[in-house]
């Protein structure tokens, strides 16, 4: 994901954070989409104590790029979806990662 | 009221009941998180699914029931209390398929072979067509009669239908006095014509004509028939005096001849022979 441009850097400390596959990938996405899952919400928010909380940045060790990638297209959906009154489309998943999306979402709470 | 977004894990379930037949090994997944996913699984596909991942055999009896109650008598043997140890559904369920499916191919073995059976007795007594260059020569009638392989009954047919056409046509050849009497064996010379032309005249046809010039008439009857026996004078007019004379009945003469007019010339001159001379 690009990096938008910045108006004030103390503000973008906190309205995005940055999520790390585990083969080194960083993708940086709203706050606010983040939140959506429980897991980094309890990451991001919790007690203090979780470096996380601190510095916006949350390393996955487990977890490929391919199925973080899947998984911040998710948090989007839902972020832009939820309390819609309209139809809500489909989110489609390829069946190949269904297995190891499955897992990382039942980790992720989401 | 607004739709809740399903989860993400909602979401990965429907779409692995989806693909079911493209699973084989689940990894790591643990067997709660598929569960929900294997019960929309036909029998088949949660068969093959557990031949891939032993490890779930022992967690999966519960699968097995939905499809054990597809059976009806099945159904009736567990509500009255059999089979309730959940290990033993898989196997029954088994078993009782293999047993359907043999019964299923026997049946359609035995159909198969009625049919078959049928359609050969139909077949046998069906009308097959043949070329027709491989049939044996058919009875010839006559050498005339080549026109078409029909049984003797059917020409005679055809020649009595021949004879009463020609018959019919022959009121327009006037010219013709005597006809020859058409057999079948004279078929093939007696074809009616479809220009009329004049045959030749015939030796008596010639003869009429020449009395016909000669004495300008006809030959006529009279009414009184003398009964005499022409004059030896006139007898000696005969080309020929043969003991086949069968027409002893007196010939057509305008005068009996009499000793009175032997010396004059005969009215007429008869040739008395004639029918043995045209023979």
């Amino acid at each position: 994901m690009a990096e938008p441009a910045l108006a004030n850097e103390e503000e973008t400390k906190t309205e995005y954070v940055k999520l790390i596959s585990s083969d080194g990938f960083e993708f940086t996405i709203h706050r606010e989409a983040a939140m959506r899952s429980g897991t980094i919400k309890n990451m991001l928010s919790g007690p203090v104590q979780f470096r996380e909380s601190l510095e916006n940045v949350i390393p996955f060790h487990d977890i490929k790029a391919v199925i973080l990638e899947i998984v911040c297209r998710y948090l989007y959906y839902k972020w832009q979806y939820e309390g819609s009154v309209t139809e809500i489309p489909e989110f489609k998943i390829d069946p190949e990662m269904v297995l190891e999306t499955l897992m990382t979402a039942d980790f992720l709470d989401c | 009221m607004p739709k809740q977004v399903k989860s993400l894990v909602a979401i990965c379930q429907e779409t692995l009941s989806m693909n079911l037949d493209g699973l084989a090994s689940i990894g790591d997944v643990p067997y709660s998180l598929i569960k929900s996913a294997l019960q929309r699984a036909t029998a088949q596909q949660l068969h093959l699914i557990e031949l891939h991942n032993p490890h779930l055999v022992p967690q999966s009896h519960e699968l097995w029931l939905a499809h054990v109650l597809q059976y009806s008598d099945l159904r009736q043997a567990l509500s009255e209390g059999q089979y309730k140890d959940p290990s033993c559904w898989r196997d029954l369920y088994l078993t009782r398929y293999q047993e359907m499916e043999e019964r299923k191919r026997m049946i359609s073995e035995k159909v198969k072979n009625q049919y078959n059976k049928i359609r050969n007795e139909k077949a046998a007594r069906s009308i097959k067509v043949i070329n027709g260059h491989h049939l044996p020569p058919s009875k010839r009638i006559s050498r005339g009669t080549q026109l078409h392989d029909a049984s003797p009954q059917t020409s005679r047919l055809f020649m009595a239908t021949k004879k009463a056409a020609s018959k019919s046509y022959a009121i327009y050849n006037s010219r013709v006095t005597k006809r020859q009497p058409v057999t079948p064996a004279r078929a093939h010379l007696h074809r009616p014509s479809p220009v009329p032309f004049v045959k030749p005249p015939s030796k008596l046809e010639k003869q009429y004509q020449a009395n016909y010039r000669r004495f300008g008439h006809t030959p006529t009857i009279p009414n009184t028939l003398p009964l005499i026996p022409p004059s030896p004078a006139a007898a000696s007019n005969c080309t020929s005096t043969s003991e086949h004379t069968q027409f002893q009945r007196q010939p057509p003469s305008r005068l009996p001849p009499s000793p009175k007019s032997s010396s004059k010339k005969p009215a007429a001159i008869v040739n008395y022979n004639i029918f043995q001379q045209l023979t």
